[in-house]
C-alpha cells in the first residue's frame, strides 16, 4: 500500500462546439488512487463522471492536466502506446458487458492476452483459471448468447483481470442487472479487492453501491464536490473480519 | 497467430450469417466461375483444332481463283460468288478423307448456307449428283455440303472456264518453284453414291485427284498402291478405296486388289478397278458415324471426273513444301506469280493462302474472345468486389461496439484493420474457390457437349485464385481502414 497508481492534477477536459463556445466537461479535476484502494467516482448524469473515467481509462486524453497510470505519464505517449497501456495497465468493466458476440467465454478473457502476445497454451491457462476465479469455469466454452446477465458481467470480470492491471475500471456493473445478480457481482468485486488486492475504480450513479467503496469522489459539473472516506465500509468490513472470526 | 485467430473469427462471422455471406460472395463466384469456364473451353477448342488442323497439314497452300472484290457487279453477286469460293475451298481441298476441317469449315458452310442459302444451295447444274445417304450425312455433321454439291454448277453461274487455271499452267507453276514444291494436289469432286454388291452397299464420293494427292492429304496406303501419272494420262478407270468400304463389300479374307466395284450415281453407273486400299481416318470432331452409313472417298484419276465436270480447268488447288521451307514466305511467293498471270483478268484473281496463317487467324479470334469475355467477367469480379466492400462495411457499422470493446481492451488500430482484411480476404477466398470448381464443372461440360478434351491450366486457377484474393484486400482495405480509425469512446458508445 502507499504506492500512488492513479495521479491527476488539474485535468481539464473541453470540446469546441464553435468558438466562442467552448463546453468545459471537466474545470480541473485532482484525485489520487493508492495501490490496494478500492474508489468509488459518482455525479448524476452530466457530471463529467463518464468523461474522466475515459480519460483514467485512456479511452481519451485530456485538454490539460497532468496524468501519471502507475508511473506512466499518459500525456505524453502516442495512440498505439494508449493501446498498450489500456491493454496491460486498465481492466474494463462495462454497464452493458461488451462480449465479443460468437466467441465463446474462454475465447473473450483470452482476448486482451491476444493483444498483449502471449502464448496459446499460457493463453488458455491463464483463461481457465480467471474463469474459476469468478465462478464461471464450467460454462467457459459458453458464448455470449448462452449466458445471463449477472454470468456475462463475470466472464467480464474475468476478462478485464486476466493481463494483471493496475487497475480495475468499472462502469456501472450493476447498471443492467437485478438486485440479487447485482449484489453476487459486487460480492465478487470485494472478493477480488480483498483477496487479490486489486485497485478497483467504480463509477456509479448510485449512492448504495457507493456506500461500499472504501473512497468516495463525488463529481458535479466538472468538479470534485466532495471526497470522502467512506466509515460505512471499514464498518463493514469489521463486521465480516468478526464473522469470519 | 492473429492470422489464425483471426481467420477463425471470421469463418466464425460468415457462419452467423450464411445466406448473406453467399450473396456478398455470388459476384466473385460468377466472376471467377466465367473466367475458369471459357478459358477451358477455349482451351480444348484450340487444342483440338490445332491438332485436328495440323493433322491434315498446316502447311499446306491452297491456290483458289476468285473474283475480285472490286470488280462484283452487285452486292448480292459479290456475296453469292464469295460463298462459292468458300464452299469450293471446302471442296477442292478437303472435301472428304480430310474432314477433319469439318468442324471449321463447317462455319463458313453454315454462313453460306444463312447468307446466301438460296442462290448457293440451289445452282443450276448443282446437286445434280443427288443427295444419296452419304450427302445427307454429311449435310448433318458438316453444313458446308448444299454449297459442296453444286460447287462446279455454282462455279460456272460465274465463272467461265477460261478464268479458271489450266492444267498447263499449274504445272508450269509447279515447274517454276518446283525447288520448294514437294508435291501439288489437284482434284475434281466427282459424284457420290453407293458401291453395291448382292447384299450389301457402301456410301462414297468419288474424288478425282492426281498423284500429289496423296502426299498433300497425307493418304496412307494400306494395300495396293496409290494412283499413278500412268492412270491420270490415261483416265482410266481405276479407284483407291478405304478398308472400312473393303471390309463392308468384300469381307476380311478377300484380296480387293483387282477386283471390280460398281458405282451407282443417281443418273450413272461407273465401274472402277481397285488398285489400292488407303486407311480410312476418322473425321475431325470427335463426331462418329456408324460403320452402316460411313461415306468413304473413293480415289479416282482427276481425268476421269473432269469427263462429266462442267469445267475443264481448275478453280482450285493445294500445294505441299518441301520440308525447311518458309510456308507464309512462299505462300506470298505464289500469290506474286498469280498475280502477273492474271494481271489481264479483271473479273478474277488467283490466290495462295495457308493453314498456317489461317490456324494464327483462329487462334488470335479465340484469344480476342476469351479475352472479351474475360472482361465481361472482370467486369462481374469488380461488382462483386464492390458487394463484399458494401458488406464489410455493414459488418463494421454493426460491430461498432465489438470494435469500441476491443479498442478498449488493447487493440491498436493495426489489430482492427487486420482482422477487417482477414475477412474480406477470406470471403473472397471461399467465393473465388467456388467460382473455381463451378468453373471447372462449368468448363468440363462444355468442352464434353462440344466434344473437346477438357484442359485445366493450373496457371489460370492460381491466377483466378490470387485475383480474388486481391479483390479481398483491395475491397476490404477502405472499410477495414474505416473501422480501425473509430474513436473507441464513440464505438463502444455506439447503439
Amino acid at each position: 500500500m502507499g504506492r500512488n497508481i492513479i495521479e491527476m492534477k488539474d485535468i481539464k477536459k473541453s470540446f469546441y462546439i464553435g468558438t466562442p463556445n467552448e463546453l468545459n466537461i471537466l474545470k480541473g479535476i485532482d484525485i489520487t488512487v493508492q495501490e490496494g484502494e478500492f474508489v468509488s467516482i459518482i455525479g448524476t448524469s452530466g457530471s463529467g463522471k463518464s468523461t474522466l473515467m475515459n480519460i483514467i481509462g485512456a479511452l481519451d486524453r485530456a485538454t490539460a492536466g497532468k496524468y501519471v497510470l502507475d508511473g506512466t505519464n499518459i500525456d505524453e505517449i502516442s495512440d498505439n502506446g494508449l493501446s498498450e497501456v489500456r491493454n496491460k495497465q486498465i481492466g474494463f468493466v462495462f454497464q452493458t458487458y461488451n462480449l465479443i458476440p460468437r466467441s465463446s467465454a474462454l475465447k473473450n478473457v483470452e482476448l486482451p492476452m491476444l493483444y498483449s502476445g502471449m502464448g496459446k497454451k499460457e493463453r488458455r491457462e491463464r483463461a481457465e483459471q480467471l474463469l474459476e476465479l469468478v465462478g464461471m469455469k464450467d460454462r467457459m466454452s459458453h458464448q455470449p448468447n448462452e449466458l445471463s446477465g449477472g454470468q456475462k458481467q463475470r466472464v467480464a470480470i474475468a476478462r478485464a483481470l486476466v493481463n494483471d492491471p493496475s487497475i480495475i475500471l468499472a462502469d456501472e456493473p450493476t447498471g443492467a442487472l437485478d438486485s440479487a445478480t447485482g449484489r453476487m457481482v459486487m460480492d465478487l468485486f470485494h472478493k477480488i479487492h480483498e483477496e487479490e488486492g486489486k485497485t478497483i475504480v467504480l463509477i456509479t450513479h448510485n449512492n448504495e453501491l457507493a456506500d461500499e467503496t472504501q473512497r468516495i469522489i463525488t463529481l458535479r459539473d466538472g468538479n470534485i464536490v466532495a471526497e470522502e472516506v467512506n466509515k460505512k465500509y471499514y464498518r463493514r468490513f469489521r463486521e465480516e473480519e468478526k464473522i469470519c472470526l | 497467430m492473429f492470422i489464425k485467430e483471426n481467420i477463425l473469427l471470421a469463418v466464425a462471422g460468415l457462419r452467423a450469417n450464411k445466406m448473406r455471406a453467399l450473396l456478398t460472395m455470388l459476384g466473385i463466384i460468377i466472376g471467377i466461375a466465367s473466367v475458369i469456364g471459357v478459358v477451358s473451353v477455349g482451351n480444348a477448342m484450340t487444342s483440338s483444332l490445332t491438332s485436328s488442323m495440323s493433322s491434315m497439314g498446316a502447311t499446306n497452300i491452297t491456290v483458289n481463283v476468285q473474283e475480285r472484290s472490286s470488280t462484283s457487279a452487285t452486292a448480292s453477286s459479290g456475296t453469292n460468288s464469295k460463298n462459292n469460293t468458300g464452299s469450293n475451298k471446302n471442296n477442292g481441298t478437303s472435301s472428304n478423307s480430310s474432314n477433319g476441317n469439318n468442324s471449321k469449315n463447317g462455319q463458313s458452310g453454315n454462313q453460306s448456307a444463312g447468307q446466301g442459302g438460296q442462290p448457293a444451295g440451289a445452282p443450276p447444274g448443282g446437286g445434280g449428283g443427288g443427295m444419296p445417304a452419304g450427302g445427307a450425312m454429311r449435310a448433318a455433321t458438316g453444313g458446308g455440303v448444299p454449297g459442296g454439291f453444286g460447287r462446279q454448277g455454282k462455279s460456272s453461274s460465274s465463272t467461265k472456264d477460261t478464268d479458271l487455271m489450266t492444267m498447263q499452267q499449274i504445272n508450269e507453276l509447279e515447274e517454276n518453284f518446283s525447288d520448294k514444291i514437294s508435291s501439288l494436289s489437284v482434284s475434281e469432286n466427282g459424284d457420290s453414291g453407293k458401291v453395291k454388291n448382292e447384299t450389301t452397299y457402301a456410301n462414297i464420293s468419288t474424288i478425282g485427284t492426281n498423284m500429289g494427292y496423296k502426299d498433300v492429304k497425307n493418304i496412307e496406303i494400306s494395300e495396293g498402291r496409290y494412283l499413278l501419272q500412268n492412270d491420270i494420262d490415261g483416265a482410266k478407270d481405276v479407284a483407291v478405296v478405304s478398308d472400312k468400304l473393303v471390309t463392308k463389300i468384300f469381307g476380311s479374307n478377300v484380296d480387293p486388289i483387282n477386283q471390280n466395284i460398281r458405282v451407282y450415281t443417281s443418273n450413272a453407273i461407273h465401274t472402277y478397278t481397285i488398285v489400292g486400299v488407303y486407311k480410312y481416318k476418322a473425321q475431325g470432331g470427335n463426331r462418329t458415324t456408324s460403320d452402316e452409313n460411313l461415306t468413304t472417298d473413293l480415289y479416282v484419276p482427276v481425268t476421269v471426273t473432269k469427263k462429266t465436270a462442267t469445267n475443264k480447268n481448275y478453280q482450285t488447288f493445294q500445294i505441299k513444301a518441301k520440308d525447311g521451307v518458309d510456308v507464309q514466305t512462299f505462300t506470298t511467293e505464289i500469290s506474286d506469280y498469280l498475280s502477273k498471270l492474271y494481271v489481264k483478268n479483271t473479273k478474277f484473281e488467283a490466290q495462295a493462302s495457308n493453314m498456317e496463317s489461317m490456324l494464327e487467324s483462329m487462334t488470335s479470334m479465340m484469344t480476342t474472345v476469351a479475352l472479351a469475355i474475360s472482361a465481361i467477367a472482370g467486369i462481374s469480379l469488380v461488382v462483386g468486389g464492390i458487394g463484399v466492400m458494401n458488406i464489410m462495411l455493414v459488418s463494421v457499422t454493426e460491430r461498432t461496439r465489438e470494435i469500441g470493446t476491443r479498442k478498449a481492451l488493447g487493440a491498436k488500430s493495426s489489430h482492427i484493420k487486420m482482422q477487417f482484411i482477414v475477412e474480406s480476404i477470406i470471403i473472397c477466398s471461399i467465393g473465388g474457390i467456388l467460382g473455381i470448381l463451378l468453373g471447372l464443372g462449368a468448363g468440363a461440360i462444355g468442352s464434353k457437349t462440344m466434344g473437346y478434351a477438357t484442359t485445366v491450366s493450373p496457371l489460370v486457377i492460381l491466377i483466378s485464385f490470387s485475383f480474388s484474393m486481391f479483390i479481398g484486400v483491395f475491397f476490404g482495405y477502405y472499410p477495414a481502414k474505416k473501422a480501425a480509425e473509430l474513436d473507441p469512446i464513440e464505438a463502444l458508445r455506439y447503439e
